[in-house]
């Protein structure tokens, strides 16, 4: 499976972000690593139907800073990773093509 | 919004409320996602604005975005998916559970019912008559009218189309005379097809063997007509070069060994050659249920000559009792309005159509009447073994009550203990049902063997239908034998059980219960023995009935050669070859009558108009006629008709020009009465042809069959028959086995033109009309035994266990000076007035189904008094020995040792 573009943004923020990968984390990783300005609306749609798709699992976990409440952390799957490297290896092949010319 | 301290959320403005209740579930509930997401887009200060309801509908509006309201649906979409997850584990652990609660619940059963091997199997065995008769009776009507004829598309929409006639012949017959038949096809509008056929026994070679096999000739249409496609290979079309043939596929594998290389070969019917072009399918037997081996198209040539059935398929838009009525006022509107040329013998009659099942009288066959009467009676029996073991069963719970005070004192549910309860019958109910198989094979047997040995069966006795019916009567008596053991044991009072822990269960209660439904098995098995003495009676009256002819000792035979102009009716070698076979008989057995006829009862009638001189109108009688015969010398006492009057027909008559004729007892009566009709003319055929010398009354003889009216009949001399013919030989050869097969072997010998010869006795033709009820009085019979010996089981379990249970009754009785003869009339009167009561109610329940019974007899009344009187004695006499063992031993009871006992 491939994803799109922004599901694949996410999936990144998700993997660099290790526990700390919660809604809010997520969303200001995309917009100071990506350049990509999004709603916390859609943060939560993409992080939502790329767990029901079984890329992303999630749990509940306290916030590390004082007095946060409790927030879902995300982490990749052993599919989410294949499918974040199959993504890679589509886009790579693309970019080799193009460099040959 | 603020969040409460038990979790759940507090909107703070409409769109709050809107999304909350949106992503809550039944319960109002908030989960983790939700609640974060709520929470950062209030963070994001999505926050309906207070103020005016400008300002909150645009906060509205940005909270309400197409990505929140995404949100909500993929939110919506997940809860639904736990959901049903959740109820499918739910519902399959509660299926788990319950599984493993009756496998527990049964394996504690099987280890109960192991301790009692007598006690199972003498269920298991009342269960599986029962079970067993109604899967086989089952069957045979599932074959005979459920389903209809095989590989038949909707047989609810075929008709059969009849001739009614008027009074005095008042009689319906099923032939269609070949002009009606072709102008009914052209001009009717009730139905979709109408189509034609007959079928009768035909002498057939193929390959260099010639043998007599069941041969359809049929209209075009027929296959059409029935909706039933071929095996192999095709049907009939129109332009056919060869005439073409199908064959059935009991011939195909018989005789082809079920080879397609038979398509296109060449079969041989007398006069003309068929190519075989397809084959039936397996079981297709036409509108019939009697085997057919090959169809034949119709040879328009020679149809004028015969009469036809009809069978018609309803218009689309006609349907039921009134779509047929409505197909035969057309086809008779049609028949009698715009057919001029119909052949005068019919147009007197009414066309008038009947549904497919119907036989040839136009009403629904006996087969099929009694066959539902035995499915009651069958049913009948299967309650009686229910009633049996739901009181054996009782009786044992009434043993059992310290196991189940101690299993409601340990703790059991009343609801478990009902459940364990069900868990035996159901056990003891499938034992039955697997002891039912065999005898429902060999019930079906016997029954496909005595009531329609002319069908084709196309499965074993032990087919779905039958596995099916004894699954589910497994079920029903599964429920019906455990529901009030199970009553009776959820209603055990706990505190009176520990009180009296160490008595059983005497209360009046349960006697009661067991007193009727002894009662009841009294009664439906009086009303079997009732319904068998009434079968058995109408067997003996209709075997005692004075046919005119004695048909279990007369002989039959008919010559056929293959070749058409060998043996052909009414040639001069047909007469050479027949008087050669007579003085063959009369060689080989000397002394003995035979006699040569054209025109034998039951199997060739023909009619001829009759003129007297003087009169100007001949009256009529109810069974038609007058039928003439044409007989050589010892004719009457060859086929047993006793002469009454005058002298019978000799061998000088048929030799001497002298016309002369023999008159039956009716016909003589009718057209002489007060006189001697010996000495009276007579002219047949035309008012100028001769004048025929009665010489003889011979008593009436029945032409078709049992029940038929008087009709008028003649014999004249053999050889001056004229318009008419098919010889026959008819003979009394000395009573005793193979006298058939010597007839048949010396015929077969005769002359090397005969290569068929059939060989019968007249009452075999009969047999097919007695059938129904032999097969009544012994189906009946059966039952009603079975029926008796369940119920006299019955009274003796209920009486033991009454002198078990009133010991210190009796005691105290002795004691104070009741004889031993006074205690043996008491419990002997129990059970006789059991079988009193069990009669009385018996014959009420005959009596109330008499409308629909009596039709079913023959010449025998619902309430005759013989069979009553008869029924009476063996129910009495079987309840007084089964009572006489618990009486005796009642009797001899010591009662210093019964009062000390107690």
């Amino acid at each position: 499976m491939t994803l799109g573009d922004l599901q694949n943004l996410t999936m990144l923020a998700v993997a660099h972000l290790e526990e700390r990968s919660w809604a809010n984390q997520i969303r200001l990783e995309l917009k100071e690593t990506a350049g990509r300005e999004v709603s916390i609306g859609t943060v939560f749609v993409t992080l939502t139907r790329l767990e029901d798709h079984g890329l992303l699992t999630s749990q509940t976990g306290d916030a590390p800073d004082r007095g946060g409440r409790p927030r879902r952390i995300f982490t990749l799957t052993p599919a989410g990773w294949d499918a974040l490297r199959a993504t890679r290896a589509a886009s790579e092949r693309m970019w080799s093509r193009l460099e040959e010319r | 919004m603020t969040e409460r301290r038990d979790g759940t959320t507090r909107p703070e403005g409409i769109g709050h409320r809107v999304l909350t209740s949106l992503l809550s579930d039944d319960r109002g509930r908030l989960d983790d996602w939700s609640r974060e997401f709520l929470r950062e887009l209030e963070a994001e200060g999505h926050r309906a604005p207070r103020g005016g309801w400008r300002a909150r509908a645009g906060g509205l509006r940005r909270l309400l975005s197409p990505t929140t309201i995404q949100f909500v649906r993929l939110m919506r979409r997940r809860r639904r998916k736990e959901s049903k997850e959740t109820m499918r584990m739910k519902t399959l652990g509660r299926f788990e559970e319950g599984w493993r609660s009756s496998f527990r619940d049964l394996r504690h059963a099987a280890r109960g019912l192991v301790r009692e091997p007598r006690f199972v199997f003498f269920i298991a065995l009342t269960l599986a008559v029962g079970i067993g008769a109604n899967a086989a009776m089952f069957s045979v009507a599932d074959r005979l009218f459920l389903s209809g004829p095989a590989h038949v598309e909707h047989p609810e929409d075929l008709v059969r189309l009849y001739l009614r006639f008027p009074p005095p012949q008042e009689r319906t017959a099923p032939w269609i005379p070949w002009r009606a038949a072709e102008h009914l096809r052209e001009s009717t509008t009730a139905f979709s097809h109408l189509s034609a056929y007959r079928v009768g026994d035909q002498l057939v070679r193929i390959g260099g063997s010639t043998r007599p096999l069941s041969v359809s000739a049929v209209a075009e249409n027929y296959f059409q007509t029935l909706g039933v496609g071929p095996a192999a290979g095709r049907f009939f079309s129109d332009g056919e070069g060869a005439p073409p043939a199908v064959i059935g596929h009991h011939l195909w594998m018989s005789e082809f060994g079920g080879s397609r290389s038979v398509l296109g070969r060449q079969i041989q019917m007398p006069g003309q050659t068929f190519t075989v072009v397809g084959i039936a399918p397996q079981g297709f037997t036409g509108p019939d249920l009697g085997r057919v081996d090959v169809w034949v198209p119709i040879d328009e040539s020679q149809a004028p000559w015969r009469n036809w059935r009809l069978i018609g398929r309803l218009r689309s838009d006609l349907r039921g009792p009134e779509g047929i009525r409505q197909a035969g006022a057309d086809a008779d509107s049609v028949f009698h309005e715009t057919l001029d040329d119909a052949p005068r013998w019919s147009r007197t009659g009414a066309f008038v159509a009947g549904p497919l099942s119907f036989d040839d009288a136009a009403t629904e066959p006996s087969e099929i009447l009694i066959s539902r009467l035995l499915m009651g009676m069958v049913a009948l029996v299967l309650l009686i073994a229910c009633l049996n073991v739901t009181s054996l069963l009782v009786t044992r719970i009434a043993t059992r009550r310290r196991e189940v005070v101690v299993r409601l004192a340990l703790g059991a549910g009343r609801w478990r203990l009902m459940r364990l309860l069900f868990a035996e019958s159901s056990l003891l109910s499938i034992l039955g049902a697997f002891a039912a198989l065999p005898v429902a094979y060999w019930t079906g047997t016997l029954l496909r063997g005595i009531l329609l040995p002319q069908v084709e069966w196309i499965s074993t006795p032990l087919n779905t239908p039958a596995l099916a019916m004894v699954g589910l009567t497994a079920v029903g008596v599964a429920a019906a034998i455990g529901l009030l053991p199970a009553i009776r044991a959820g209603r055990c009072d706990l505190a009176a059980g520990l009180r009296s822990f160490s008595a059983s269960d005497s209360g009046r209660g349960r006697k009661h219960w067991q007193t009727w439904m002894s009662v009841a098995q009294m009664a439906l098995s009086a009303a079997l023995l009732l319904c068998a003495g009434l079968f058995l009676k109408s067997f003996q009256m209709l075997r005692t009935t004075d046919l005119g002819v004695e048909p279990s000792g007369t002989l039959m035979a008919t010559l056929r050669s293959f070749s058409p102009g060998d043996l052909a009716s009414g040639s001069e070698q047909e007469r050479r070859v027949y008087k050669r076979a007579l003085d063959a008989v009369r060689s080989q057995w000397r002394d003995i009558p035979a006699a040569l006829s054209v025109g034998l009862p039951f199997i060739y009638n023909f009619t001829e108009d009759i003129f007297i001189p003087g009169r100007q109108a001949i009256p009529s009688m109810p069974g038609g006629g007058p039928f003439i015969s044409t007989v050589g010398e010892g004719y009457f006492e060859a086929v047993g008709t006793p002469i009454l009057r005058g002298r019978p027909i000799s061998h000088a008559d048929v030799l001497n020009a002298e016309p002369v004729a023999v008159v039956s007892h009716a016909m003589a009566d009718l057209l002489w009465p007060k006189q001697d009709a010996v000495g009276q003319c007579l002219r047949a055929g035309s008012e100028s042809s001769p004048c025929l010398e009665v010489i003889g009354v011979a008593a009436d003889v029945h032409r078709v069959g049992y029940r038929e009216p008087p009709s008028m009949q003649f014999y004249i001399p053999l050889g001056k028959e004229s318009g008419f013919s098919g010889m026959a030989l008819a003979a009394r050869p000395p009573a005793g086995a193979g006298a058939t097969e010597a007839l048949r072997a010396m015929l077969e010998e005769i002359d090397p033109a005969v290569e068929d010869v059939q060989v019968r006795t007249l009452q075999s033709l009969l047999d097919p009309q007695s059938r129904p009820w032999r097969l009544g009085a012994t189906v009946l019979g059966i039952s009603a035994v079975l029926a008796l010996l369940v119920s006299v089981a019955g009274v003796y379990g209920v009486l033991s266990h009454l002198v078990a249970q009133r010991r210190r009754e009796v005691g105290v009785r002795m004691a104070l000076g009741a004889s031993r003869g006074a205690i043996l009339r008491l419990i002997v009167g129990r059970g006789a007035s059991s079988a009193l009561l069990g009669s009385v109610l018996g014959a009420a329940l005959v009596l109330s189904a008499e409308s629909w019974l009596q039709p079913l007899l023959f010449e025998t009344r619902v309430l005759d008094p013989v069979v009553l009187s008869v029924a009476a004695a063996i129910l009495l006499g079987s309840a007084l020995l089964a009572s006489l063992l618990p009486a005796r031993r009642a009797a001899r009871l010591d009662p210093v040792r019964c009062l000390k006992a107690e």
